[in-house]
C-alpha cells in the first residue's frame, strides 16, 4: 500500500502541475480514460482510410503500404503515422489509466465492475495492435507473427505448430491477409464493445473528450507524424533476417521478453497479471460503505437520484401495487455512500413541517434529520454574533475546514459536497447565517467524481434541485480546495466575511416549517 | 494575451511535446537484433505423422459375427502412430535430437516440431535425420549438405515425404 500511496501522491502532484497548463477539464492526466476513448476514434478514422488503400495479398500488402507512405506522404503517410502513434498513445493512456485507478484505490466495491471489465480490454488492446503490425508484412511483422505463434503453440492446444504458417513463402497465402484484416477489424470492434461495458456502471461517463483535450492530442499526433513518419522495415523474407529491427515497445515488448525467457514464462507473467488484476477487488475489498436507503413513503419516483448517482447504484423500478407508479431502488453493492442521491432528492429538505424529517432516499448514518439537527446546532453556536456569521458546508475530502470555526463561523461537514441539498443553504440563511461558504474538492479530484460539478449546477439553477432564485447569491461562495490548501480556504472565508460586512446582516426570516413548504418540497418532482 | 495565458500554453505545449516525444521514441527504439551478430538461423519446422503402429487387417468371419450389423466394417485399422525422431547435426555436433509424440488423445495425429537454432554464419556440414517408425530406426530419412550461410540467413528444415523427404530451403 505504501507503493500505491507514493504513486498516488506522484499522480496528484503531476495532475495539479498540469492543471496550471490545461485546467482540470482538459488535463490529460485527469482524463486518461476519456483520452483513450478519443484515441480509439482516431484509430478508427485513420484505420478506415488505411483499409481502403490496403491490398490484402502477400504480394500487395507491403507494396500498398509503401506506396501510401512514399507516394502519398502528405496524406496517406500522415494518416499511417497518426494511426501508429495513436495506437501507442492509446496503450500509454490505458496503462496510465490502470495505474492511476489502482493507486487511487478505485478498484474496490462499487468500482469493481469497471475494474474487472477493464482487464479483458488489455488483451483486446494488445491483440488488436499486434495484428495491426502483421498487416505491414515486413521484417517486424515476420518476427512478431512468429513469436506470437510460438507463444500460442506453447499452450499445446494446436495439433501442428502455428509457427509453421510463417516459415516459408509457400506457407503464406493471400487468405492469411484476409484473416489478418478480419482480426484487425474484429478485435477493435470487440474492444469497443468492451469499452462500452466498462463504463456501464459509471453515471454520466466522460467518453467524449473536451475540445481542448482532443485538439491537443490530435495536434501532438500530427506533429509526431510529420516530424518522424512511421515507416516499414525491410520486406518480409523467410530466407533472411535483418541485423536489427525497430521495435514498438508499447505493443511488441512481449516478443523480446519471451525471447529472453520462454513462452511458458510469458504465459505465467501475462496470465498471472490477469488473474491478479481480476482478483484485486476481492483481495483488497476495503471497508463496506453504508448504502443509501429508499423510503417509498417519501419517494415520488422523480428519478433525479438515478440520474445523479455516479455509479449507477440507483435504479428506477415499478412501484409495487401501483400500475403507473415508479420508485427507486438502491443496489447496495454498487453504492459508494457518497450521498449525491440524497442531495438530489426533492424531499430531502429541512423546510418540511414534520417533526422527524425523512427523505425519499437518504444515507442511514447521515440522514436529512441528522443534518438539520447538526445545522441548527451549528447556527446556534454563532447566534450570539451580530454580523458576518458564516455557515461552512464542507466536503470531508476537501481542504480541512475545521480550522475555520470561530465565534462567527460554524461548520457542517459532509462526505461529499454533492450530498448537500440546496435548500439547506436557504435554510441556513433564513435561520441565522449571514452567508454560506461551500467547500468542495479541488476540480477533478472529487472522490465521487461529480459531487462538486452537480452542486455547482444546482447553485446555478441548471440542475434540480436548484437553489431558489430568491436566495441572495452575493452571500454565497463556493470554493474547490484540496487538503493542504487550508490557507486559501481561510482567505476565501475572510473574503466572504468582508463582503458580508459590506452587505450588512441578512434579513432574519424564520424557516417555515409548515404544510405549504412541505407541499412545495414534494411538488418539485 | 495575458502573460499567464502564454505561460499556460507554453506549459501545455511542453507537456504534450514530452508525451509525444516519449511515444515516438518508444515506438522505434531501442532496436532489437533478431539474431546475435554474425549468426544465421536454422529453423527446424516439421509436422509429420509417423507410421501406423499396427497395419490394417481384415476381420475374420467370427469377429464380424459378434459385432452389431451396422458395425461390420471388413477392415480394422488401429489408430496409434509411431513417434517421430528428429536429429540435426551441424559439423558433427548434435544440435537437436528430439522424439516427437503424435498429437491427439489416441496418439494418432501428427508429430510436430518448431525450433529456431541460431548458428554461426559460414560454411557448415549439416545432417538431418528423421525416423518415422521407431521400431525400425535403421529405416531413416537422412540428408546431408554442405552449406554456406551468410549472417541473417534463415535456413528452414522441413520434412515432406512427397518431395523426397527432408527439404532444406
Amino acid at each position: 500500500m505504501a507503493a500505491a500511496n507514493a504513486i498516488d501522491g506522484a499522480f496528484v502532484a503531476a495532475e495539479r502541475g498540469l492543471d496550471a497548463a490545461f485546467g482540470a477539464r482538459a488535463n490529460p492526466l485527469r482524463n486518461l480514460g476519456t483520452l483513450a476513448f478519443f484515441l480509439f476514434w482516431v484509430l478508427a478514422a485513420t484505420g478506415i482510410y488505411l483499409f481502403i488503400t490496403f491490398d490484402t495479398s502477400v504480394e500487395g500488402a507491403y507494396a500498398s503500404i509503401e506506396a501510401l507512405t512514399t507516394k502519398q506522404w502528405w496524406l496517406g503517410g500522415v494518416v499511417r503515422s497518426v494511426h501508429r502513434y495513436a495506437a501507442d498513445a492509446f496503450v500509454a493512456a490505458t496503462l496510465l489509466h490502470l495505474v492511476r485507478e489502482w493507486a487511487a484505490g478505485r478498484y474496490r466495491r462499487f468500482r469493481a465492475f469497471s475494474w474487472i471489465s477493464g482487464v479483458p480490454l488489455l488483451w483486446l488492446m494488445y491483440a488488436s495492435g499486434i495484428v495491426g503490425y502483421w498487416l505491414v508484412w515486413d521484417a517486424r511483422a515476420q518476427i512478431s507473427a512468429l513469436a506470437t505463434a510460438q507463444w500460442l503453440d506453447a499452450t499445446g492446444l494446436t495439433a501442428e505448430p502455428m509457427a509453421r504458417n510463417f516459415v516459408g513463402a509457400e506457407s503464406v497465402g493471400d487468405r492469411l491477409f484476409s484473416l489478418f484484416a478480419f482480426l484487425h477489424i474484429g478485435l477493435p470492434l470487440a474492444l469497443l464493445g468492451g469499452m462500452w461495458i466498462h463504463v456501464q456502471r459509471i453515471g454520466q461517463p466522460r467518453t467524449v473528450a473536451p475540445r481542448a483535450l482532443a485538439s491537443a492530442a490530435l495536434a501532438m499526433l500530427l506533429v509526431a507524424a510529420l516530424l518522424h513518419p512511421a515507416t516499414s522495415q525491410a520486406p518480409w523474407d523467410p530466407l533472411q533476417l535483418p541485423a536489427t529491427i525497430e521495435l514498438d515497445w508499447f505493443l511488441l515488448f512481449m516478443h523480446p521478453l519471451m525471447e529472453a525467457t520462454s513462452p511458458a514464462v510469458l504465459w505465467a507473467l501475462t496470465g498471472g497479471a490477469t488473474l491478479l488484476l481480476v482478483a484485486l477487488p476481492a483481495l483488497l475489498p476495503g471497508p463496506k460503505p453504508v448504502a443509501a436507503v429508499v423510503d417509498p413513503a417519501n419517494c415520488n419516483g422523480c428519478a433525479r437520484c438515478t440520474v445523479d448517482c455516479p455509479y449507477q447504484a440507483v435504479l428506477l423500478v415499478p412501484a409495487p401495487g401501483v400500475r403507473t407508479g415508479r420508485q427507486v431502488e438502491v443496489i447496495a453493492d454498487r453504492c459508494a455512500a457518497c450521498g449525491l442521491c440524497a442531495g438530489a432528492c426533492p424531499s430531502s429538505t429541512p423546510f418540511r413541517s414534520t417533526e422527524t424529517l425523512a427523505a425519499g432516499i437518504d444515507m442511514p448514518d447521515a440522514d436529512v434529520q441528522r443534518q438539520r439537527v447538526k445545522l441548527e446546532a451549528a447556527l446556534a453556536r454563532i447566534a450570539q454574533a451580530t454580523a458576518g456569521r458564516i455557515i461552512v458546508f464542507a466536503c470531508a475530502e476537501a481542504a480541512n475546514a475545521a480550522a475555520l470555526e470561530d465565534a462567527r463561523t460554524a461548520l457542517l461537514d459532509m462526505r461529499c459536497i454533492g450530498m448537500l441539498p440546496p435548500s439547506f443553504i436557504e435554510y441556513a440563511l433564513r435561520a441565522g447565517a449571514d452567508g454560506a461558504l461551500l467547500v468542495a474538492c479541488r476540480e477533478g479530484e472529487c472522490r465521487y467524481r461529480i459531487g462538486a460539478e452537480l452542486t455547482a449546477q444546482r447553485l446555478a439553477g441548471e440542475r434540480q434541485p436548484i437553489l431558489r432564485k430568491s436566495v441572495p447569491r452575493e452571500r454565497l461562495r463556493m470554493v474547490a480546495l484540496a487538503a493542504g490548501e487550508e490557507d486559501d480556504l481561510v482567505a476565501a472565508r475572510d473574503a466572504l466575511r468582508r463582503a458580508l460586512d459590506a452587505l450588512g446582516p441578512a434579513p432574519r426570516l424564520r424557516p417555515k416549517r409548515d404544510a405549504s413548504a412541505e407541499r412545495t418540497a414534494r411538488g418539485h418532482a | 494575451m495575458p502573460r499567464r495565458g502564454a505561460t499556460a500554453i507554453l506549459r501545455g505545449v511542453l507537456a504534450w511535446g514530452a508525451f509525444g516525444a516519449l511515444i515516438v521514441m518508444l515506438s522505434h527504439a531501442p532496436s532489437i537484433a533478431p539474431l546475435p551478430e554474425g549468426a544465421a538461423m536454422l529453423q527446424v519446422s516439421i509436422a509429420h505423422a509417423g507410421v501406423r503402429l499396427a497395419p490394417c487387417r481384415r476381420l475374420s468371419a467370427e469377429e464380424l459375427a459378434v459385432r452389431a450389423p451396422n458395425m461390420r466394417a471388413p477392415e480394422i485399422c488401429p489408430r496409434g502412430r509411431s513417434p517421430v525422431r528428429v536429429t540435426v547435426t551441424l559439423d558433427g555436433r548434435v544440435l537437436l535430437d528430439e522424439t516427437l509424440a503424435p498429437s491427439g488423445l489416441a496418439r494418432d495425429g501428427t508429430s510436430s516440431l518448431y525450433r529456431r537454432l541460431p548458428i554461426p554464419a559460414g560454411e557448415h556440414r549439416l545432417t538431418v535425420r528423421v525416423i518415422d517408425d521407431l521400431r525400425r530406426p535403421a529405416h531413416a530419412f537422412e540428408r546431408s549438405a554442405t552449406l554456406k550461410l551468410v549472417p541473417g540467413r534463415v535456413l528452414s528444415v522441413d520434412f515432406k515425404p512427397a518431395r523426397g523427404g527432408i527439404v532444406l530451403s
